[in-house]
């Protein structure tokens, strides 16, 4: 990478990527002396049928400016201080791209997404946006919008964000929770963090702050507390009682939070997950990750033969009112939907209270944590019953619930609506005098007021089963 | 008409005549059918199942303390 030639005296390139050797010039220019991110990246974009990119220069990323005033600028060896960003379509570019006469336009183009050309030889890829491909795109559940403008011309894209480690400023543990706080900051609305506020967060009674030569998760879990995503730790060997790696994983990515993934002293980040074989005896889940030292949406087929295998812990920076934790919600929500069906079982029958015990297992319980707000906003695009739709919609609920379902595990291998029955629960509830906000069993939806601990409840009409609040598909 | 001397007299304009209650569209139960609240059986199977999530995590969070990465 020649950094004398960082400058140039237009805007802009245009790179046709259908011409053979189009994607080793890039590589040639940019890939430094650790290509491996940037041919992980690149080689995405290609199988997400990239056709051409624009190379935007002078890119004032205001991540790489943060390293650079925070990091770079104190060095001996010197760095540019802009970036380049390398933005990907799926079409063609249209000749009028180049016209002089006229703003550019990228109508129909296809924008698949962007990522950052840092002027580090050592890590080259900054912030990174880019879609996943179309069949991975279904299991990715962790999806925000992000929105750039190239050009004068506003562009936008769905994805989960990226960025590798420079293994000064940041290891994969900084890597891993920029990726976690750019996310919420898209998706939850949470602040935009820089690299430095990152670096400041970490506790430095362990060793050098920076150049960091690595962190411990004690020091993950601080600074993700004082980034305002306080995180649970979860040991997997043993898991938790009744749980698994795979339980407590999905209950988070099934609510669109990224799972921070410990094993072989390395730590990546879950984005999503997809479930091979459903119903059959060789079903298993397949992971989606980003790795901050290997590249984006990469596939794990099979968690115990991972190259980080054994993984050994699970890392969760959660919104800052999500008090409770997934297996807290999920054990509270189905005692008391267990509850709720012995007690009404003469106005609702017992059907639904045999299957939950029936062997081998019909229906299963499914968390998820959203905000009350896109709950009840959603209910319409989930065909939710006006009468139930109308209670919950005027219901007040904390910002965040977690709703436990009772879903038919064979309806949800078919891809149909699934869930029978539901519970939601105040994500900042008392612990230690546990309700749940309401209940939903065939032909009846209960409240609990917390105000005044008194009970309403409504009679409903026989309804489907209704399509299940999480993210994931399946 | 009404005059900013008017609106400041209270009573003058009681809010309820103006308001037309939403109502939340369940009926309220009553104290002896209450039902959805957990039996003593169920509370105590609840308590104990918690107990035993918030132990391993505790546990987690002290062994994974010295974990490094890089």
């Amino acid at each position: 990478m020649n950094l004398q030639d960082w400058s140039y005296d237009h805007p802009a390139d245009a790179v046709d990527l259908a011409r053979p050797g189009a994607l080793n010039s890039l590589l040639d220019r940019y890939g430094g002396s650790r290509p491996e991110v940037l041919t992980n990246v690149l080689a995405h974009a290609y199988a997400s049928g990239a056709q051409s990119a624009v190379l935007e220069y002078r890119y004032i990323d205001p991540d790489y400016r943060n390293e650079h005033s925070q990091f770079y600028s104190t060095t001996f060896r010197r760095y540019p201080s802009v970036a380049h960003r390398l933005h990907f379509f799926a079409e063609q570019m249209p000749p009028s791209l180049t016209s002089r006469d006229e703003p550019t336009r990228f109508n129909n183009v296809g924008y698949l997404g962007y990522t950052v050309l840092r002027p580090l030889p050592g890590a080259p890829v900054g912030r990174t946006m880019l879609a996943p491909q179309i069949g991975t795109q279904p299991h990715v559940t962790c999806l925000a919008r992000d929105q750039v403008n190239l050009l004068g011309e506003p562009l936008g894209v769905m994805g989960t964000p990226f960025v590798s480690q420079d293994a000064q400023m940041s290891v994969c543990a900084h890597a891993t929770l920029w990726m976690i706080a750019y996310y919420h900051h898209l998706a939850f609305g949470g602040p935009r963090l820089l690299p430095g506020d990152i670096t400041a967060a970490v506790p430095d009674d362990i060793g050098r702050g920076l150049p960091s030569m690595g962190l411990t998760l004690y020091q993950i879990s601080v600074a993700a507390s004082r980034l305002g995503y306080p995180a649970l730790v979860y040991g997997l060997d043993p898991p938790p009682p009744g749980e698994s790696p795979f339980r407590l994983a999905c209950r988070y990515l099934n609510s669109g939070i990224p799972v921070i993934v410990g094993g072989a002293e390395h730590v990546f980040v879950l984005v999503g997950y997809e479930r091979l074989n459903p119903g059959q005896p060789d079903e298993r889940i397949r992971f989606i990750r980003h790795d901050d030292e290997v590249g984006i949406y990469i596939g794990v087929d099979n968690y115990l033969l991972d190259a980080y295998a054994p993984w050994e812990y699970l890392v969760i920076p959660l919104p800052q009112k999500v008090y409770m934790s997934g297996e807290d919600a999920e054990v509270i929500g189905e005692l008391y939907l267990r509850q709720a069906l012995d007690d009404n079982a003469a106005k609702v029958g017992t059907d639904l209270r045999d299957r939950l015990d029936r062997k081998p297992r019909e229906l299963s319980f499914r968390s998820t944590v959203v905000l009350s707000n896109d709950f009840k906003t959603g209910l319409e695009a989930r065909q939710v019953p006006a009468t139930l739709a109308a209670v919950y919609r005027r219901m007040q609920m904390s910002r965040w619930i977690w709703v436990v379902e009772v879903v038919d595990r064979e309806l949800r291998r078919l891809n149909q609506p699934c869930v029978l029955a539901e519970a939601i629960i105040d994500a900042t509830d008392q612990l230690r005098d546990k309700h749940v906000l309401s209940w939903r069993i065939p032909a009846l939806v209960g409240q609990w007021n917390p105000d005044n601990d008194t009970l309403s409840h409504r009679t409903l009409d026989p309804m489907p089963p209704l399509p299940s609040v999480s993210r994931a598909n399946g | 008409m009404v005059t900013m001397t008017d609106m400041g007299q209270p009573g003058r304009y009681p809010l309820d005549e103006y308001v037309t209650s939403i109502e939340s569209g369940l009926t309220p139960q009553p104290e002896s059918e209450r039902s959805g609240v957990l039996s003593n059986e169920r509370a105590a199977e609840l308590g104990e199942r918690l107990r035993q999530l918030h132990s391993a995590r505790q546990l987690a969070e002290s062994e994974s303390r010295d974990y490094p990465v890089s």
